[in-house]
């Protein structure tokens, strides 16, 4: 398969009192076509790197301090205005979590979907409104047009997260980021906005980075899985391996502490302490506080990466096995 | 954990509350929001009964109308023995101290000027504990029951992340040793990691201190988890309530069984045919006419518009509200 995005080495750091490193050196590769879940939890640097790909990031106070993020071979930061301009809502369109705080609440929902398609496309305010209703339409919205006419307040959270994805994929961009677009939602909600980007994705072959907190929707959209912990990237697999061998301590962890709706347990098996800080992140490895399985080296020294087949990890444990088994 | 001669603590008796909208001074119809309508419930001693519902449903009125902290339309709720809607003020305080609530966000439920220590100590100089070091050693001795280290009692809540916050709404519901707590979705403001030490840390301390919890929350795997009864809430109506196994196996309710079929299950090798719930909620202030879920459900027959369906038993402690619940499910 081939590399769309590629993210080497991205480093982003917000300068408030102190220097918060949110992302700390993360690099991973999204293929044409798949769809790749970004886990964490709070302050993991899950978003900040989906907005670094957009440009997103307010500097200051945020800076790239370093890496790159290509697209199509392309580094993205090297980008001004606007080239970003034309990238955004064409190649690459982003969903958020909050569609209320995402759309403009005085505009109608069908002209704030029809403006990239006025940008990109030149179409004139009519056309776009008339075909802000068929994206409408393909997203499953009952009545587009009395939608395409409402105020974003008029709309329930289920329609205003459909008018985000219809907005995002008015220009048929190659690849869509989706920000936690269902964790404001209910589940029966959830389960029609999955549907729609499954859909979406079966019709147009677009490529999804879907950023989400919940294994669940992992388990149910995901091709391949990068697992984030405190700035970095922990754990890198594809979907079926991730969930049958999690090899990091965290994956492990984070698999064992959510109670299942398919199945009663007694007691949940708890991650102790609480999510780092990103002012003060742990030296060594980072989730060495909180690890059970933790030894003497985790606590100075940071684990490199290493790379087993398709998949990825950062723990010294792994690596250990890993050169015992070469010996 | 459930058992048939435990005593009875809570009863709640076709309560309803509905909201006033559009409060013109003179508008022809008054208008309401029909946030619980005639919800009755049993609670019994040490038991955990969980609610569940999307949102909207009236979950949340439903626990803040068994406080009093809203005023109830109609209807009849008994505390221990006692007629609480009948209370006056002061009769009211007394049984407050017996049920407390932990609300969702711990980030607005604790007040920022305060120190840990003053928030946990509140409650007992509200209920007349007027001895300084007593209040001390009962602020204390909750900080045990809730893992919090002594040293943070004069401490703020900005310092804490959102799990000790969390500790802390909990340690103020625990120091006047209450009979009843409800629970307003107290994990869902958490992180995954976080969220299973709260909920252990909740069923730990029921053990200890044999509490009874309402547990409200719209997540059905954390329902599943904690609960020993679960009644499913839909447009403040009750659509099915039964013990926790039976209710997940056995859903006799279609809402029931399609909330439960699109939750995503974190395991890729389950492969699942989501029955997945067209439309939307309807509008709480204008809900639809005979059964309210006709207007979503798949099996919508003719009686469903005209007819609503009543509360039925279908097994011991199995009550449905479906017409048709025998032939679908």
């Amino acid at each position: 398969m081939k590399k769309l995005l590629e993210i080497k080495n991205l480093e982003v750091c917000f300068y408030l009192d102190s220097a918060i490193p949110a992302v700390d050196g993360v690099s991973f590769d999204v293929y044409e076509g798949e769809t790749l879940c970004v886990v964490g939890e709070s302050g993991c640097g899950k978003s900040v790197t989906s907005l670094s790909i957009m440009q997103l990031v307010a500097t200051p106070p945020g800076r790239y301090l370093n890496g790159e993020i290509l697209y199509r071979g392309k580094n993205l930061l090297g980008y001004s205005t606007d080239e970003m301009t034309k990238i955004r809502g064409k190649e690459i369109s982003m969903i958020f979590q909050e569609p209320m705080t995402a759309l403009n609440p005085v505009h109608r929902v069908g002209k704030q979907i029809g403006e990239a398609l006025r940008i990109h496309e030149g179409y004139d305010k009519k056309e776009a409104f008339k075909e802000s209703i068929e994206m409408l339409k393909i997203v499953g919205v009952p009545d587009p047009v009395r939608c395409a006419n409402s105020f974003p307040y008029q709309l329930s959270g289920g329609m205003r997260q459909r008018v985000m994805i219809a907005m995002a994929i008015s220009c048929n961009p190659n690849m869509l980021i989706a920000d936690e677009p269902t964790t404001a939602l209910d589940v029966t909600i959830q389960q029609q906005i999955l549907d729609v980007i499954k859909n979406l994705k079966t019709k147009t072959g677009m490529t999804v980075m879907f950023i989400t907190h919940d294994l669940g929707v992992v388990a149910e959209i995901a091709d391949r899985v990068v697992v984030m912990y405190a700035g970095k990237v922990v754990e890198e697999a594809c979907v079926k391996d991730l969930f049958a061998n999690p090899l990091h301590p965290y994956t492990r962890a984070l698999l064992k502490c959510i109670p299942r709706v398919d199945e009663k347990r007694d007691k949940l098996d708890d991650i102790k302490g609480i999510v780092p800080n990103p002012a003060s992140f742990p030296s060594g490895c980072r989730f060495h506080p909180r690890c059970e399985e933790a030894i003497k080296i985790c606590k100075t020294i940071v684990p490199e990466e290493v790379t087993l087949g398709d998949r990825r990890v950062s723990c010294h444990l792994v690596t250990q096995k890993a050169k015992e088994c070469r010996l | 954990m459930t058992n048939l001669n435990q005593r009875t603590i809570l009863k709640v008796e076709n309560l309803k509350t509905y909201f006033e909208i559009d409060k013109r001074f003179i508008s022809r119809q008054k208008k309401y929001v029909y946030a619980v309508d005639d919800v009755s419930l049993d609670v019994k001693e040490g038991e955990t009964l969980g609610i569940v519902g999307e949102s909207g449903c009236g979950k949340s009125t439903l626990l803040h109308s068994i406080m009093r902290t809203v005023p109830v339309t109609s209807g009849r709720i008994e505390f221990d023995g006692k007629d609480v809607l009948s209370l006056n003020k002061k009769e009211l305080r007394q049984v407050r101290k017996d049920k407390q609530i932990i609300f969702q966000d711990p980030f607005s439920s604790l007040d920022p000027r305060m120190t840990i220590g003053e928030i946990i100590e509140e409650p007992l100089i509200v209920h007349g504990v007027t001895d300084v070091a007593e209040r001390r050693r009962r602020v204390l001795e909750t900080f045990e029951y809730v893992e919090l280290l002594e040293d943070f009692y004069y401490r703020y809540p900005h310092e804490f992340s959102g799990g000790q916050r969390q500790r802390v709404s909990i340690a103020r519901s625990l120091v006047l040793k209450p009979k009843l707590i409800l629970c307003d979705e107290p994990v869902s403001a958490l992180d995954v990691s976080i969220q299973s030490q709260i909920l252990n840390l909740l069923n730990d301390l029921q053990k200890q201190l044999d509490l009874t919890y309402i547990f409200v929350s719209h997540a059905l795997n954390v329902i599943r988890h904690v609960s020993d009864r679960v009644c499913v809430m839909y447009l403040g109506k009750v659509l099915e309530t039964a013990d926790v196994e039976e209710l997940f196996e056995r859903p006799k309710h279609p809402y029931t069984a399609a909330l439960l079929s699109s939750i995503p299950i974190p395991d890729p090798t389950v492969n699942r045919v989501h029955a997945s719930i067209k439309g939307e909620l309807p509008s709480p202030s204008n809900p639809p006419s005979g059964c309210r879920f006709h207007t979503r459900c798949p099996y919508v027959k003719d009686k469903c518009i005209n007819e609503e369906p009543v509360l039925e038993e279908k097994s011991s402690s199995h009550i449905v509200a479906c017409h048709f619940s025998d032939e679908i499910l």
